[in-house]
């Protein structure tokens, strides 16, 4: 344990120092963004304050029981790929297996390291909910309760994901393909993830009127029916409210069996997923006759493609980013209601369409992490006879590509749920794609200013990089304030087809203005000292 | 030619001074051994050549072209190898010395011509198909060689070009940079490993706390100092 320990330190100070240049630029940025997060927060507080004021005192507990069981939602996935990229794609991992530590001392350090993320990321879900309770429900014990639970919340679903991990790369690390077969390993875990989590939220399917009336008079009783799949929530929820200690040493001796139990899989799994693979394979062919002459813009374009396409992180961090969210939203719409309303305003669902397809360069984070994922190999696109406008647009293109596929597996959903007449959707299309390039431009710029070169895990150039944040709060204002303006030009009666027109001239300024800037800074941006 | 003029550069606000007033100038068809210890600033003024850093005072120009005014026409004269090269992991190495000769608009023929030459003297063309991640030190360093001759660069620059490389692929090398400097173009580059400097060098330049200390031929050097050139080092490093 003494080693584990000592790993952890090394990479706690890795991770979290403040002595790194530009720490003083991230800090200038946070304070800025300092009000959208006290907006979060409040917004958080204020949803389960209404939770809370809205339900009778017994079934009040349900916002907290809703609060801990999210958070197991988010750590379950956000932990899976942070600790997929951690043990099989961190360049450390290598360095590590020469040093006299078993498995379980460098799967334990990693694992405790990306608690420490998860404690930062559930943060901010889990204190408005636990404020929200304290002002309506004052116990001098809750807060420390509350540090308690806080805890050792994340530990089972984070365990869950390694012990996922740990078991599905073992099995597919092939040395022949070994990338795709990751591509597939991340893909079946994060499936076997996404049905854990069905399992754990799926008691209210099925279930009677007459059942949820009668759970909805008993004292706790719809406490009782959401966490009965997953009862580690309710006991914390149980210990919580109720002062219950028997709760509490059930939930603090089941999380320690699943740490356990991950150690355990990380002893006997995480030297066999890791080792090996990196072999080359046969049948070599003849090098020099494949050779074949690109434009420059070209050859730049390829580039930015092969290195999101061929890196397992990269690639199904995008993947996920931009095709999962209509995928999910089709299937959970599909499955939660009987009837779609009959008069639909197709029109408002292009405008939103519209508005989700302009976005997805922030979301899908591929521009705002373009210059971080260069790495340690960035001192080539800064060596290369090529003018840094030329290698930021390739950039730019590369992500618009993703955004117009991104944008049309959007449509093909909103289609299949919505009669939607075609030219609609080209016209979603069309003023979304075009709305994209600014807040592409916008998100290249932050990661251009501020790229984070120096990671060794490919996870910390993509989610684990704050330019995603920065860009996706700026992207989020810039959007957010056109959404306003539409709203207006709605409120006061303008036509919809004139409303798409006005946006269309809006997001022309928009990407001429964040063109400029972008194309301005280009050569500080390439040529800058770093 | 290579004109560096009051070249200058420092780190911590001023305090550390990495390269201090350097004004050199190398003559195509010359091949310069740039020497120092451990921190003294070869890494840096070769950076400052290439163009990744930039200087905070004075000039450098490539064959004529000032990197500060014109850095792209200044690169495209330039093939720079560095001590460390960190090369893209899931590309082949052909993805990458086809990329570099679209970059560098190298046309088809000559860029098949070398890099089949090239990589058959460095007995590299098997492994050309294969990912670069899975190459060795040596096998990296040998296609960084061959991406930087890849447009047959009037200025061929190299930062320890021979770390890592085994006897029989650092005497390719050798050969292939006094064929190079044979065409009348320049090779400049770093090393630690003295016996090379010494017989392969046509001119030497020794830097020391970011000061050119000493600058000649091997004969002039002796001239000056006497012994040989670890002699020499020594006697002016200390």
């Amino acid at each position: 344990m003494k080693k584990t320990f000592a790993l952890w330190r090394l990479y706690l100070r890795n991770n979290f120092s403040f002595r790194e240049r530009g720490s003083k630029v991230h800090r200038w940025l946070l304070l800025l963004l300092l009000p959208s997060i006290i907006g979060f927060l409040t917004l958080f507080y204020q949803f389960f304050a209404g939770i809370y004021q809205a339900l009778p005192s017994h079934q009040a507990p349900l916002g907290l029981l809703v609060a801990v069981l999210s958070a197991n939602a988010i750590v379950l996935l956000f932990g899976l790929f942070y600790l997929l990229s951690a043990f099989f794609f961190a360049e450390d991992t290598e360095r590590l297996l020469p040093l006299p530590l078993r498995p379980w001392e460098i799967s334990g350090a990693k694992f405790l390291t990306i608690l420490v993320n998860e404690y930062i990321t559930l943060l901010p879900l889990l204190l408005p909910a636990f404020a929200a309770w304290w002002q309506f429900y004052p116990d001098p014990l809750f807060w420390l309760k509350g540090v308690l639970v806080f805890l050792f919340v994340p530990v089972i679903p984070l365990s869950a994901a390694g012990a996922i991990a740990l078991v599905v790369m073992r099995f597919v690390n092939l040395p022949k393909g070994r990338d795709f077969w990751r591509v597939v390993g991340i893909l079946i875990s994060l499936l076997i993830a996404f049905a854990i989590q069905y399992l754990a939220m799926g008691v209210q399917r099925g279930i009677t009127q007459e059942e949820l009336l009668s759970h909805l008079l008993t004292p706790g009783g719809l406490v009782d029916l959401l966490g009965r799949n997953y009862p580690p929530a309710l006991w914390a929820v149980r210990f919580l409210v109720q002062n219950d200690f028997l709760a509490l040493v059930g939930f603090v001796l089941f999380s320690a069996a699943a740490a356990g139990l991950f150690l355990f899989f990380g002893q006997l799994l995480f030297f066999k997923g890791v080792v090996g693979g990196g072999e080359v394979s046969g049948g070599r062919r003849k090098a020099a006759a494949r050779q074949r002459v690109r434009s420059v813009l070209g050859a730049l374009l390829w580039r930015e493609i092969a290195l999101v396409v061929r890196n397992p992180v990269f690639l199904t961090n995008s993947l996920i980013n931009l095709f999962l969210p209509p995928v999910i939203l089709f299937f959970l719409w599909r499955s939660g209601t009987e009837s779609l309303p009959a008069q639909v305003p197709f029109a408002y669902l292009e405008l939103g369409a519209a508005g989700y397809i302009a976005s997805l360069p922030v979301l899908s984070v591929l521009p705002s992490t373009a210059i971080s994922r260069e790495g340690k190999q960035f001192w080539l696109s800064r060596l290369i006879p090529v003018p840094p406008k030329l290698q930021l647009l390739s950039k730019l293109l590369a992500s618009s590509l993703a955004t117009f596929l991104g944008g049309v597996v959007g449509l093909v959903m909103l289609r299949a749920l919505f009669p939607i007449p075609l030219e609609g959707l080209l016209l979603a299309l069309f003023i979304g794609f075009w709305g994209s390039l600014g807040v592409g431009e916008l998100a290249l710029l932050v990661d251009g200013l501020w790229p984070n070169l120096e990671w060794t895990d490919p996870q910390k150039a993509m989610k684990g990089n704050l330019t995603g944040l920065y860009a996706m709060l700026l992207g989020g204002l810039y959007l957010g304030i056109l959404a306003f303006l539409v709203v207006k030009l709605l409120g006061w009666g303008v036509e919809i087809r004139s409303v798409f027109l006005c946006l269309f001239v809006l997001f022309s300024f928009g990407n001429f203005a964040f063109g400029r800037l972008l194309g301005r800074q280009a050569p500080r941006v390439y040529w800058q000292e770093r | 030619m290579i004109e560096l003029v009051s070249l200058t550069k420092s780190y911590n606000k001023g305090q550390i001074k990495a390269v201090d007033d350097l004004t050199l100038t190398v003559e195509p068809g010359e091949i310069f051994g740039f020497l120092g210890p451990n921190g003294a600033g070869k890494t840096t003024t070769i950076k400052m050549m290439v163009g990744v850093l930039a200087p905070d005072k004075g000039q450098v120009k490539i064959a004529g072209i000032d990197m500060a005014k014109n850095p792209l026409a200044a690169k495209k004269k330039l093939g720079y190898v560095p001590d460390n090269p960190d090369l893209y992991q899931r590309i082949t190495g052909e993805e990458y010395l086809a990329f570099l000769g679209d970059v560098y608009e190298v046309p088809l023929e000559e860029r098949q011509e070398r890099i089949g030459r090239l990589a058959e003297t460095f007995s590299l063309t098997a492994a050309l198909p294969d990912p670069i991640g899975s190459y060795s030190h040596g096998m990296r360093q040998k296609l960084v060689v061959i991406g930087a001759l890849l447009s047959d660069p009037e200025v061929l620059i190299l930062d320890e070009p021979m770390v890592g490389l085994d006897p029989k692929s650092s005497h390719l090398l050798k050969e292939i940079l006094r064929e190079h400097a044979r065409a009348g173009k320049i090779v400049f580059f770093s090393t630690h490993v003295l016996e090379v400097a010494e017989r392969f060098c046509h001119r030497l330049g020794i830097i020391n706390h970011g000061k050119l200390i000493a600058l000649g031929t091997m004969e002039e050097l002796q001239a000056s100092y006497g012994g040989n050139l670890e002699e020499i080092f020594l006697e002016v490093t200390q």
